[in-house]
């Protein structure tokens, strides 16, 4: 869409299980071609939608239906940690991680995620926000449980920060 | 008796008949309405020393069960139409190499995404020639849950027997239904196992294919690949499966794969039939759509309509003799289906009499009800006799 409507904003917003696991060989290639667009990739552990399978960035340990014994390294092989994978290609100008846990860092989201449009703007090449977010729900957890577990355990698997900034100099 | 009264969901009577025939390793994806399936195996398969692998997609799902199965491990995958249309490419290739393999489609409305909690039978054709090429294909259509408890072990079996690509379609409606029926003692089922390697003459080269002469309804023995070595190729081959460019090879082998099928049809070919005897009236229904055909063929009756049922189990190859037989002494058809035709277009092609048919068809995601059927036999009915 971008490449036939070069003058319009365009952006995708998905999930784990899309981004990381069925759509990998796409989202990958995007970043690779450095198609000028802006990714919102909302990261929860798990498959909500579907109801609670496991996900590529599912952590160590962590039970799901379809790991119902916990998710083994051996089994189910390791969480994927997709900002750091694709801020290794020369076509990714901004990508970073934040989370939604508090209303200090819901403002920081707003402003990575305003940074990665202006990228797209200036027309500098792929953008990506990753955000850690809860599924309550699949996690079986209290919506404020959910928030103290994403923080003191997500986090370790999937730090914050800003993995590639090719905009110095251009924003 | 050894049986029990049991309560269970369609898509876990799925994974439980699985494991009875054998299944050790499911590779697949979740997906609406067959995840089911997944987590059940997800638990259950490591307990009896099987492999249960979460895929990153439906391609590789695909393609991880046809590796496990070279390696001689019974495999399934399940999934629904989004899924089922990726795996298309890896079920043409094993057609092409001949190994035994189940999929599982639990339809749900399409295309696309669709509705993905909602029922549909929209995937006849696709599961008939979905992938490309000339080929057949075993397809069986379970419309209860006992029904699929005990089809999906035929359909492992046929796997093996055939060395073939079996699809297994489901309605959402059956694999989320919750049904009660006698479990079957596992004693009453007959479980066709792989060719070990003690069959195996050490002394001779094993080729995984037939050789020319001998490609026709036989059935070469797979030995498992950790047994011996050989070749496979999505390329056409010889009888070692290394690939060759020859015309008239070409020919035989897709000849091979029509006729390991066609041939054996009798034996492939399942069906139940209802008050077919004095009927004058014939409906054609499989799946959920069966459930509701009875019920429409008890109350025609009542209202002095003589209507009988063919349920066909195996869908393909289509039993069209069965049918023949009966189409030979009926005045009228209903062919009920969720979805625009697609079974209906079959019966018609065999309807050589040109016996009038109607068709009760919804595609919107809901069940046929059964008093739409009696409305089309009742109007059919009428038609003749005026």
């Amino acid at each position: 869409m971008k490449r036939s409507l070069p003058d319009r904003i365009i952006f995708t917003y998905q999930g784990d299980g899309d981004l990381a696991s069925i759509g990998t060989a796409e989202i990958v290639h995007a970043a690779n071609r450095g198609e000028n667009i802006t990714t919102i990739f909302i990261n929860n552990a798990v498959y909500g939608m579907t109801g609670g399978q496991m996900a590529p960035t599912t952590l160590l340990g962590q039970k799901t239906t379809t790991s119902p014994y916990g998710r083994d390294a051996k089994a189910n092989g390791y969480p994927i940690r997709m900002s750091e994978m694709l801020s290794t290609l020369d076509g990714s100008a901004y990508i970073e991680r934040t989370m939604v846990t508090t209303p200090q860092n819901v403002i920081k989201t707003k402003a990575a995620i305003k940074k990665a449009f202006q990228v797209q703007l200036k027309g500098l090449g792929f953008s990506m926000i990753e955000v850690l977010s809860t599924c309550p729900t699949n996690w079986g957890m209290t919506p404020i449980e959910s928030m103290k577990w994403l923080e003191d355990n997500m986090t370790k698997t999937f730090p914050l920060g800003v993995f590639v900034d090719r905009t110095k100099g251009l924003m | 008796m050894g049986e029990k009264f049991v309560v269970m969901q369609g898509d876990e009577a799925c994974a439980r008949g699985a494991i009875l025939a054998g299944c050790r390793f499911f590779a697949g994806y979740p997906i609406t309405p067959a995840t089911d399936i997944a987590e059940v195996m997800a638990a259950k398969l490591p307990k009896v020393g099987g492999t249960f692998i979460q895929m990153e997609d439906e391609i590789a799902s695909a393609s991880a069960i046809i590796g496990a199965s070279l390696a001689g491990v019974k495999s399934m995958t399940a999934t629904s139409g989004p899924g089922f249309s990726l795996m298309q490419e890896a079920i043409g290739y094993a057609s092409m190499t001949e190994t035994p393999v189940v999929f599982v489609d639990v339809q749900r409305t399409g295309p696309s995404t669709g509705f993905p909690t909602k029922t549909a039978q929209g995937d006849i054709m696709q599961s008939r020639w979905g992938t490309h090429g000339d080929h057949a294909v075993i397809v069986l259509y379970p419309s209860t849950v006992e029904e699929i408890y005990r089809y999906i072990v035929t359909a492992f079996n046929f796997s093996e027997i055939y060395r073939t690509p079996v699809i297994f379609l489901m309605d959402e409606t059956i694999g989320h239904l919750r049904e009660s029926f006698y479990l079957p003692d596992p004693e009453e089922f007959t479980i066709v196992d792989r060719i070990t390697s003690s069959s195996v003459d050490q002394n001779t080269i094993y080729q995984p294919f037939l050789e020319e002469s001998e490609l026709d309804d036989e059935i070469q023995p797979l030995v498992p690949m950790g047994d011996t070595r050989f070749h496979v190729s999505g390329l056409f081959h010889d009888e070692s499966g290394f690939p060759v460019g020859n015309a008239d090879e070409a020919s035989k082998l897709v000849k091979h794969f029509v006729n390991k099928i066609n041939l054996h049809i009798d034996e492939i070919l399942i069906y139940d039939s209802y008050m077919i005897e004095d009927a004058e009236y014939l409906i054609i229904a499989y799946g959920a759509t069966a459930r509701s055909a009875y019920r429409a063929l008890k109350l025609a009756r009542a209202n002095g309509i003589k209507a009988g049922l063919f349920k066909p189990i195996t869908i393909w190859p289509f039993p069209a003799n069965p049918l023949r037989k009966i189409l030979s002494h009926v005045n009228g058809i209903v062919v009920a289906e969720m979805n625009m035709g697609q079974f209906a277009r079959e019966v018609m092609r065999i309807n050589k009499r040109s016996i009038p048919i109607e068709t009760v068809l919804r595609e919107d995601g809901e069940l046929i009800q059964p008093y739409a059927i009696v409305e089309a036999l009742t109007r059919i009915s009428s038609e003749h006799e005026e």
